[in-house]
């Protein structure tokens, strides 16, 4: 058999198939992690509900992966057979049934619609002779790129995530799925993908940003200089994609695997091929079970269809990948720590060198690459180095994935070419700051990284420019912090989530961590003297010089940048006992405003440690050193009368 | 305790690799809720791995668990966009409502409540897993439903 004509041969049926989807109604439901958790799930069954009770048929439902527009899920999309995909927002089941019913009698309920989708986010990539019929009706509607949320990004990582079935390959190969691993095998030497990934400039997504190209060119030389007695003709190699997203705050590399998990696989086989390795690895986090499912499914269907095994496309590489689950341990995204777990083994760093790209998995050598690094190779190897590093800036080339959460409006998955500002990002992608407060920081890199002022709000994100300011561009976490947030407190967050997940090989990092973290309580607390912040600098850069592994060295980032930008709010904690953000109990005290009470008594019902004194007759008043600052009172307050005062 | 204890079929899913022990514990898990000490007994002999080199490594993570698991496992992400929007004080009134410390078991089996770096489920903070389905942007008035929705199951 021709292996070759075998895969113009599937890439064909693959279209046709989508074709023929496109001549059929269709309604698509955002069906990632967070578009379950905001009721997709719901809205499911009751479009399979309402498609029965009015008697639809010949309907496609299908899921997909989500599209990144977090805040406006669920999203429930219909397409009627060769009309474009209009997406409506934040559906609720009981709006399913009016939505359907006016959508399938050529109306539109206006109000709920989110964007209409153009060709390009076509299920077919690439069809010329394809044109939408466009109802009347929906013309000026928004298109999905022309949302303000969408302008300024440029979807290359992202390409196919909430457009295609992720559990469907057919979606994955109509869109160019698997092209640029064809090409590589049966066009490319080894040298020839590394020496393009090299000059595409392409720098790992994991947050160090070493260039993609030279880790590869250095496990691919390193059978040169390995000869042991049982290598007899090549050193076995390993590729592993580390797809252990512990950053608190990132949710990019669970979204790609979620809503595009070929892609994830190609990638790795590519690299594979470039070092020539035989197996790979992915490791990825258990918190992620829906990933987990659909890279099952997305591996059993490359197997099925010869992109993984032996004699891949006829050729005589062979390849097989096996998921590898982490067990809730942080430092396993650390790459000598991911190694031991993939081993069976406590994950613990060691020092380096010698790099895994010599010396990793079973003491061979071994690539260690990003979820989004991965991703982004197939792109590079079909469009070519050059179209690649013609985005983005000198420093860095392409594009930067982030995960916008915190206190913005429109949170979700952003993709912007590299130099793009963080004003860009917050205020025109993300919309500003929600419920018309303050902006003070943004914070990016996780427990690595750093907080980031107003001051510097124009600072183009790239590797070099966010290091400079004491952050780091990291996986892609980037969480915004209002006037509402307390940047002593969020110091404070990461030492207690860092001194929780030091693995304690080293003392700096053990010890270290948690005298800092002691240090921040009694902060918080209002306990400590001035002196103290001279103590927790000097103990900061100690850990950050002495630690064994990456975690431990930026351990102190977040202290040292909020000490940095944010002093004068250590200050307000140590001298005045002031949390200027009401958040740190015991500096900040509620309440009850007598002119707005209406003496209704929730706020006692409310509070669990019996803290709301008086009855309905008298009033009420909180007892400020009972009450364990949980906010119940205040949320639930109907009229709004408990404040919070200095 | 007399269960059924036949691992034989998850080793074989691995070779009985002992490389592959955390994905073994992880299925155990998976199968009875919590890695019983029978359980972890048989396997160590059969992958050739000591109890002691295993119990480094049941340690050494956070997911695996040592004690059956409550009817309800309440897990309160911790995250930081979570963090940011009041994870600290929607946890704080979750242990005060059920009288319960993050990483403790009622007496009575019904409830355990844990604490989770992050679910990746950010953009609807904060989140609040239990028994492994999501519910995202509680408040303190989405948490007493939900609690109260626990205690009524109970009744039925």
């Amino acid at each position: 058999m021709n292996k070759s004509n075998h895969f113009h041969d599937i890439t064909e049926e693959a279209i046709l198939y989508s074709k023929e989807k496109h001549n059929k109604n269709r309604i698509i439901i955002g069906y990632g992690t967070c578009g379950i958790a905001a009721g997709a799930e719901e809205v499911l069954k009751e479009v399979q509900q309402v498609l029965h009770e009015l008697k639809i048929e010949d309907v496609i439902i299908e899921k997909t992966g989500c599209i990144g527009c977090c805040s406006y899920e669920p999203l429930m999309d219909i397409e009627l057979a060769n009309s474009p995909r209009v997406s409506y927002k934040n559906v609720k089941p009981k709006e399913v049934k009016e939505i359907i019913d006016k959508h399938f009698e050529g109306e539109l309920k206006k109000e709920k619609v989110f964007c209409m989708f153009d060709e390009q986010e076509n299920i077919i990539q690439n069809q010329e002779s394809w044109k939408y019929n466009i109802p009347e009706i929906y013309s000026g509607l928004p298109t999905f790129k022309s949302l303000p949320m969408l302008k300024k990004q440029k979807r290359i990582t992202l390409r196919n995530v909430g457009i295609i079935d992720p559990e469907n390959i057919n979606d994955y190969l109509a869109r160019g799925g698997y092209q640029a691993l064809y090409k590589t095998l049966t066009a490319l030497s080894p040298k020839e993908v590394i020496d393009e990934i090299k000059s595409s400039g392409l720098r790992g997504r994991g947050g160090a940003g070493f260039p993609t190209g030279v880790k590869w060119e250095f496990a691919y030389n390193a059978e040169l200089s390995k000869t042991t007695e049982d290598s007899i003709e090549k050193t076995e190699k390993y590729v592993v994609c580390n797809a252990d997203e512990g950053d608190p705050g990132a949710f990019m590399d669970r979204s790609l695997i979620e809503g595009d998990p070929h892609s994830v696989i190609e990638g790795l086989t590519i690299a594979a091929y470039a070092i020539g390795a035989t197996k790979g690895f992915i490791y990825i986090r258990a918190e992620y079970p829906l990933a987990i499912k659909r890279l099952e499914i997305a591996l059993k269907q490359a197997y099925e269809n010869h992109f993984l095994g032996d004699n891949i496309f006829g050729t005589d590489f062979h390849f097989s990948i096996e998921i590898r689950k982490g067990a809730g341990a942080f430092v396993c995204g650390e790459e000598t720590a991911l190694i031991n777990s993939i081993m069976g083994l406590r994950g613990e760093p060691r020092p380096r060198p010698p790099y895994p790209a010599v010396s990793g998995l079973w003491g061979k050598p071994t690539i260690i690459n990003n979820v989004k690094t991965l991703v982004t190779v197939p792109v590079i190897l079909l469009n070519g180095a050059k179209w690649f590093s013609s985005i983005g800036t000198e420093d860095t080339k392409g594009t930067a994935v982030f995960a916008l959460t915190g206190d913005v409006k429109n949170s979700g998955l952003v993709e912007v070419p590299m130099g793009t500002t963080l004003r860009e990002i917050i205020f025109d992608i993300g919309g500003g700051v929600k419920g018309n407060k303050q902006f003070k920081a943004v914070q990016t890199g996780g427990p690595s990284g750093g907080c980031i002022p107003f001051s510097l709000i124009d600072t183009p994100v790239d590797f070099a420019s966010l290091k400079k300011l004491g952050s780091i561009m990291g996986s892609g976490g980037m969480i915004v912090c209002s006037e509402s947030t307390c940047m002593v407190d969020l110091a404070r967050y990461f030492m207690t989530f860092i001194a929780s997940e030091s693995c304690g090989k080293c003392t700096p990092c053990r010890e270290g961590t948690v005298r800092a973290l002691e240090m921040l309580e009694k902060i918080t607390s209002g306990d400590a003297t001035i002196d103290i912040l001279t103590d927790l600098e000097q103990l900061s850069l100690v850990i950050k010089d002495t630690a064994l592994c990456g975690l431990g060295q930026t351990a102190p980032n977040p202290i040292l940048s909020t000490l940095k930008y944010f002093k004068e709010e250590y200050i307000e904690h140590i001298e005045q006992k002031v949390c200027r953000a009401k958040v740190c109990p015991g500096l900040f005290n509620y309440v009850i405003n007598d002119d707005l009470c209406i003496k209704c008594g929730v706020c006692q019902n409310v509070c669990p440690v019996d803290a709301v004194f008086g009855s309905k007759e008298t009033g009420f008043f909180i007892e400020n050193r009972l009450c364990i600052s949980c906010n119940a009172c205040f949320e639930r307050c109907p009229k709004r009368a408990i404040e919070k005062v200095n | 305790m007399n269960v059924d204890f036949d691992i034989d079929s998850i080793l074989a899913r691995y070779n009985f690799d002992s490389s592959a022990l955390i994905q073994i514990l992880s299925d155990v898990q998976d199968k009875y809720g919590y890695l019983p000490r029978e359980v972890l007994e048989d396997i160590s002999q059969k992958i050739e791995v000591s109890l002691s080199k295993m119990w480094g490594v049941i340690s050494f993570y956070a997911l695996f668990k040592l004690k059956p698991p409550a009817k309800y496992n309440i897990t309160v992400c911790q995250g930081t966009a979570c963090h940011v929007s009041g994870a600290k004080r929607n946890l704080e009134y979750i242990e005060s409502k059920l009288n319960l410390k993050a990483g403790e078991h009622s007496p009575d089996g019904k409830y355990s409540l844990e604490t989770v770096a992050c679910i990746g489920s950010c953009a609807l903070a904060p989140t609040i897993v239990i028994n492994g389905k999501v519910y995202g942007r509680n408040t303190v008035k989405t948490i007493d439903k939900l609690l109260s929705r626990l205690e009524e199951g109970e009744k039925k």
